[in-house]
């Protein structure tokens, strides 16, 4: 286990270095940010005195490995239109995304997992039905238009949750739903094909023969169903957390979706790359716990770590 | 020592007086006058509740009226929206309001602090226009006149400036304003690192000297002819002196109408009025002003079904239309605050040949396309056919000329008579900008006239990050090119000619090398008058409007909707930006 850990760090490093080069690579290539800092009648000396402070004036390798060093020691940078450490103003949004995404996330497994076991358990009953109807319907409708209806209705229609803004209660209700309703949609389809393909296997139909309780037979058939449904989570996770810029302007929640949506407008490339960074570093993590979740969920997985061959 | 009498733009008046009422468009009335005006407000609320859709829409701006229907005789007309009193109509509900806060939303602030010698951007104003204030002001007509200052003299070289300050003035903190504290914005200017937004004003000012509290000095080193327009706002000295730069970025004390209380970056500011501001017609009648950033519109107009939001900025024709039939909302047009202009670019190029660089041509790619038409249904009437490559609010504009007219025939004729029967061009454009709504559908609808008159046009459309710096470069963009211009920015013609459009050295230029416009760009920035200035600002666009250069296709409204605890709303002339809010009345 140790070993596959490691070589899973590796790797998750190397997917971080190569991302940070790129993004180095395209937003130097994308024109002069000195020309956004100084007005358009702006003596030329100035725009060679700017591009000398910021470090724009050396050859592209030495930014390139200052760069890194820098990246590595945590410093990001400092933002040009928001004049301010990049690590400063992602600390601000960084908790606001996690906010809601963790609240999504917890919508989406909460009941995505629910409707999939429940229809799984009674596949083509009325519920079952309902269940696939929403998934599609979750799947098929666009973030931003669904976050639209649920804004007209529940906001202004109805009065219950406010239209947009930033907060820990009723605020976060809205955004929760409408970002969590596609993974939910993934998860209900996912959880349901899962759960039916365990409840047809030799071991499941002997359990049931033997008379075993509801609720054993579900514990045992959803963790014997979770490694495809924790390696999806994982992933609509991490797509949580890093895109939800759509849902972030709809709701003008001021996350790292806003904050990448100005840097881009800005061409604010320190921004943007910080941004892309800790996006990727989130992403990578969590992509990493799901795998080492596989070995605690699955033994098998352990064994062959150990080197201990297995029959599948 | 030469005294300087502009009436055009800087007034001058060296005995100190008090605010005249109506300097600023406002205030200047009566208490009968104003009892007139609420009577005539409220018969005009209970018209609006009885009438049809179109009594929701008013016209703001310095040719301000709560006119009935205004928008929809703006399509294709050429004449400026024709008004009588904005004033009238805002000035009736000046006693305090009984809403305590209004919250205006915008799309964005692009705020990094609140900081008024921040403002690095026009989404930025509102801010800067919130916590401090102008040595000389534009009012509703976008005309500067003396705020904080009461007059200046410059001296025979040309190099300094002697203002004379208004007295009574108090910041935030309760202080006095006096001349130190203009030198004390000076000083931080032209010492910090991070002012690089006034790249210009740091290369020709040299210092200021106090001469006594109500009299400074503002040294340059060449003729800097419009430094009243370029003046840093003034801060209180005690204040940044006590706190020290970083912060006073994060909490600025000034004397502008709204104190600092908070903000959250990304999502709001909060103000509290000042109530020892200086100028009582411009003073709030509520106590707590909010800007939200909401980027969504859809979560704007939720915002003012709810109540949650009380002015909406930023807002589609189409939007804005869905208020028409809502009596609890306002739907304010502000008038002429950005112009799409289609730019021959191609005469950026002197060595290389183009069919753009013929004048037939140009005016024959003018003349197919029917710009009546666009502003009546791209637009929805919120928009009209400009006459000229300047705006209205430019010195130098010209108000007898007429605008070139739809006539595809004729740009048949032409474009045979210069041989380009079968012209083949690209159409550059970005994506979006804040300034003309929708410019991408503005570019195909261009190239769909066109290709009536038989011209091909190829559209390239990239993101306004990409599309920008291309111009800039001047060697990616080929053919001819769509750019917006905010109105409000060009309150001086060299803003227009040398800062962005036309003359070889403008970094937007669309036209290089040209002799002629080139030596008036270098007149205007020696001339020290203003008349004489737009004198000068006529010449040059009386040219660049018969050469065509730019074409200037559309000048669109901007669309503000008002809630219920808004009585009027008007802004500066042709200004798009939330603030000033001196204009703006609560319940």
């Amino acid at each position: 286990m140790p070993r596959y850990i490691l070589a899973r760090l590796g790797q998750a490093v190397l997917v971080l270095w190569v991302v940070a080069t790129v993004v180095f690579l395209l937003s130097r290539a994308s024109g002069d940010v000195a020309d956004l800092l100084i007005p358009q009648d702006a003596p030329p000396e100035t725009k060679a005195q700017i591009e000398a402070n910021l470090g724009l004036d050396r050859p592209l390798f030495t930014q390139y490995t200052s760069y890194l060093a820098d990246v590595v020691r945590g410093d990001l940078g400092q933002s040009f239109s928001y004049r301010t450490e990049v690590a400063t103003l992602l600390k601000t949004a960084l908790p606001k995304t996690l906010q809601l995404g963790a609240a999504a996330f917890l919508f989406a497994v909460t009941f995505g997992v629910s409707i999939g076991v429940l229809s799984a358990l009674k596949p083509g009953s009325w519920f079952d039905s309902l269940g696939k109807g929403l998934a599609l319907l979750g799947q098929s409708v666009p973030s931003f238009f669904l976050g639209i209806l649920l804004v007209l209705f529940f906001a202004v229609r109805m009065g219950w949750f406010p239209a947009f803004g930033y907060g820990i209660g009723t605020n976060l209700v809205l955004p929760a739903v409408t970002l969590g309703a596609y993974p939910l949609a993934s998860l209900t389809r996912l959880t349901r094909s899962a759960v039916i393909e365990v409840l047809r296997k030799d071991h499941t139909l002997f359990m049931r023969a033997k008379g075993v309780s509801m609720v054993s037979l579900i514990v045992h058939t959803l963790r014997n169903a979770s490694l495809p449904v924790v390696t999806l989570a994982g992933i609509q996770l991490g797509a949580m957390f890093s895109g939800a810029v759509i849902v972030e302007t709809l709701y003008a929640w001021p996350g790292m979706g806003q904050v990448a949506i100005q840097a881009i407008n800005a061409r604010d490339y320190n921004v943007v790359q910080g941004v892309v960074l800790v996006n990727t570093t989130i992403f990578v993590t969590i992509l990493l716990l799901v795998d080492i979740s596989y070995g605690l969920l699955d033994p098998r997985v352990r064994r062959r770590g150990r080197g201990v061959a297995t029959a599948s | 020592m030469a005294d300087h009498d502009d009436p055009v733009l800087y007034h001058h008046d060296e005995s100190m007086p008090p605010i005249e009422p109506g300097t600023f468009g406002f205030g200047g009335l009566s208490r009968r006058t104003l009892l007139a005006g609420g009577g005539a407000l409220a018969l005009g609320a209970l018209l609006a509740a009885c009438g049809d859709d179109s009594t929701a829409t008013t016209t703001t701006g310095a040719t301000t009226t709560a006119a009935p229907t205004s928008a929809n005789t703006i399509p294709g007309s050429t004449a400026t929206p024709t008004t009588t009193s904005a004033t009238t109509t805002t000035a009736a509900a000046r006693p305090e309001a009984k809403t305590e806060t209004l919250t205006i939303a915008v799309p964005s602030l692009q705020e990094a602090n609140v900081d008024p010698h921040f403002a690095t951007g026009g989404l930025i104003f509102p801010l800067r226009d919130a916590i401090g204030e102008f040595l000389y002001a534009q009012n509703l007509k976008g005309q500067f006149v003396p705020s904080l200052a009461t007059g200046y003299t410059l001296s025979d070289d040309k190099l300094k400036w002697t203002f004379k300050l208004r007295t009574g003035v108090k910041h935030h903190d309760g202080t006095e304003f006096t001349a130190t504290d203009i030198k004390t914005s000076i000083d931080r200017i032209l010492q910090g690192a991070d002012f690089t937004h006034l790249a210009n004003f740091k290369a020709q000012v040299t210092g200021a000297n106090v001469v006594d509290p109500q009299t400074v000095e503002i040294l340059t080193k060449t003729p800097y002819a419009t430094l009243v327009v370029d003046m840093p706002m003034p801060i209180s000295t005690e204040y940044f002196k006590k706190v020290g730069d970083a912060e006073f970025r994060k909490k600025p004390v000034a004397c502008g109408p709204w104190k600092f209380v908070s903000q959250e970056l990304n999502q709001n500011v909060k103000y509290e009025r000042h109530d020892a501001y200086f100028d009582p017609a411009r003073r709030p009648n509520w106590k707590k002003l909010v800007y939200a950033i909401v980027p969504e519109e859809s979560a704007r107009v939720a915002g003012l079904k709810t109540g949650t939001i009380d002015v909406a900025f930023g807002l589609t024709a189409t939007t804005a239309d869905g208020f028409k039939s809502e009596s609890n909302f306002k739907i304010n047009e502000v008038p002429n605050t950005g112009t799409g202009f289609c730019m021959m670019y191609d005469n950026n190029y002197p060595d290389q040949p183009s069919p753009l660089k013929d004048q037939k041509v140009r005016m024959a790619l003018m003349m197919a396309i029917d710009r009546a038409a666009i502003a009546k249904t791209l637009y929805k009437g919120y928009a009209r056919v400009p006459t000229s490559n300047f705006p209205t609010i430019t010195p130098g504009f010209n108000p007898d000329r007429k605008a070139v007219p739809y006539d595809p025939d004729g740009a048949k004729k032409l474009l045979a008579e210069a041989g380009q029967s079968n012209l083949s061009i690209t159409l550059n454009t970005y994506t979006a900008t804040s300034t003309v709504p929708d410019i991408q559908k503005l570019a195909e609808t261009i190239i769909a006239f066109w290709g009536q008159i038989g011209v091909k046009a190829t559209l390239n459309a990239v993101e306004a990050a990409t599309f920008l710096p291309q111009w800039r470069a001047k060697n990616v963009i080929k053919g001819a090119a769509m750019i917006a211009g905010p109105s409000s920015f060009y309150v001086e013609p060299i803003r227009m000619l040398g800062n962005s459009f036309f003359s070889s050295r403008a970094p937007y230029t669309t036209i290089t090398g040209d002799k002629k416009i080139d030596d008036l760009v270098d007149q205007i920035n020696a001339e020290m008058d203003a008349t004489k200035r737009a004198a000068l600002g006529r010449q040059a666009v009386d040219y660049l409007d018969d050469q065509l250069f730019g074409l200037p296709i559309i000048t669109v409204s901007s669309l503000v909707v008002t809630g219920p605890n808004v009585v009027s709303f008007a802004t500066i002339e042709a200004n798009p930006y939330a603030g000033p809010t001196s204009w703006i009345v609560a319940k």
